[in-house]
């Protein structure tokens, strides 16, 4: 996959995992490469980026074993931004698939 | 490597860069590797899934996150002053068709259109923000693509701009009545035109996108591969232009005229010039000089031909020939593989 492409769905993918309730970091970087080969570092430098821009707020729970978790929780606006990243994504790949279905050589 | 060493790299880079919150983005990977660990992971198996250091900061443009304070632009309604410290504008447009004209309240404003709806400015389809004393504005790479709707970009522009640069895929671009220190423009197959520029310097390197410049001051540098150009009405010092296929048509008044081509074809009407190298291979070239009587004209070609015409009398350029034609305050030197240049002297 373009990895350009991939770093903009990596949003999305962020924001749908937050959707179905609070996460931390690790949690989030386990569920999403267990789907995609993606380089994990890159996903925290995502969650930073959507952190500062007030998609979601971030709490510490302490943990028996190790350090604090940090868990994000998704704000409105990243609620919002969530839903409106969505419908350009099935618009996109609706677009795509008319696209493949119309080659005629497939 | 060892855990230390990949955290101590990926600090000095961050600190390299001058990342804002490096603090919390160090924190986040000491927390990967400890929970990676409890997880059974070794230090090898959690630095290779987190991925090299240079991977991850290379993807930190394209992820940054506009800090608010920094944003000097807001919306389409407000105005702000632009700083002295800014130095340059990177547009990056990509598939996006860019509009930049002078603001009429010599503000600054970047708008983002799609099918005509107006998109906010802080969108996922746009971002804008100050780094140092360049001012970006990007269009972002995922959602805005053709097959997912026209986008348009809108950028007003104060009387004054300093350093411009353009950078679009397929996205056209028109720029119209603005001065600005110098403009720069990459493109791969987006068309540009450029109308009413003042400027000191205009880089433009291209594949296939064709340009139409008309009233453009300032020295031009063109590279193409295979796009077109038409220019009218401009002026400068130096002219310089390298392409492969596309074709020239020139129109203005440069004191030093530089062409390297192909086998693109080029026909040039200029004023009065100092010094003209036309290198060729195949291509042909027809040149019409106004107000020029003293010249040097030096020749050389393999196949092809090269002619000099004036006041209706023929001189005839040989292989290797010169001629000379009162006082030699102007140079002309032709070369040609199989084409044919042709002079014609006013």
């Amino acid at each position: 996959m373009n990895p350009q492409f991939k770093k903009g769905v990596l949003e999305l993918c962020v924001l749908s995992l937050l959707k179905q309730g609070d996460k931390y970091g690790y949690e989030l970087t386990e569920a999403i490469s267990k789907q995609m080969s993606i380089a994990a570092g890159t996903l925290y430098l995502v969650l930073k980026r959507l952190n500062d821009e007030g998609y979601f707020t971030s709490y510490l729970v302490e943990s028996e074993s190790g350090p604090a978790r940090k868990y994000y929780r998704l704000t409105d606006k990243g609620s919002k931004h969530h839903t409106s990243l969505k419908n350009d994504w099935y618009t996109f790949i609706e677009q795509v698939d008319q696209l493949i279905k119309e080659n005629p050589n497939d | 490597m060892t855990k230390e060493k990949y955290m101590n790299t990926l600090r000095d880079r961050l600190n390299q860069l001058n990342i804002e919150g490096r603090e919390d983005i160090l924190n986040d990977f000491e927390a990967h590797f400890t929970l990676g660990k409890q997880n059974g992971h070794s230090d090898e198996e959690l630095m290779e899934s987190l991925g090299s250091i240079e991977e991850i900061l290379e993807s930190y443009e394209n992820l940054q996150s506009p800090n608010d304070e920094k944003i000097l632009i807001d919306g389409h309604d407000q105005k702000k002053e632009f700083t002295n410290k800014i130095t340059t504008i990177d547009i990056s447009a990509r598939h996006a068709d860019t509009k930049i004209t002078t603001s009429k309240d010599n503000g600054f404003h970047v708008d983002l259109y799609k099918e005509g709806r107006f998109l906010e400015r802080m969108s996922h389809a746009l971002i804008a923000y100050q780094e140092e004393d360049v001012f970006y504005v990007k269009v972002l790479p995922l959602f805005p693509h053709k097959s997912s709707g026209q986008y348009d970009l809108s950028i007003q522009v104060p009387h004054d701009l300093p350093n411009l640069i353009l950078n679009t895929s397929s996205g056209d671009g028109i720029l119209k009545n603005i001065t600005v220190q110098e403009i720069r423009i990459n493109s791969a197959s987006g068309d540009f035109r450029l109308l009413d520029i003042n400027s000191e310097r205009v880089d433009i390197e291209v594949a296939s996108s064709d340009f139409q410049l008309i009233d453009v001051r300032g020295d031009m540098y063109i590279r193409s591969a295979s796009g077109d150009f038409q220019i009218e009405q401009s002026n400068g010092e130096n002219f310089n232009y390298q392409s492969a296929s596309g074709d020239l048509k020139l129109n203005g008044d440069y004191e030093t005229i530089h062409l390297n081509n192909v086998s693109g074809d080029i026909n040039a009407q200029l004023k009065t010039i100092k010094q003209m190298h036309i290198s060729n291979v195949s291509a042909d070239i027809h040149v019409k000089i106004e107000n020029n009587n003293d010249l040097l004209i030096s020749s050389s070609t393999l196949n092809g031909t090269c002619e000099a015409y004036q006041f209706g009398k023929d001189l005839m350029l040989k292989q290797l020939g010169q001629v000379q034609m009162g006082e030699p305050k102007t140079q002309i030197k032709l070369k040609t593989i199989s084409g044919d240049i042709r002079l014609d002297l006013e």
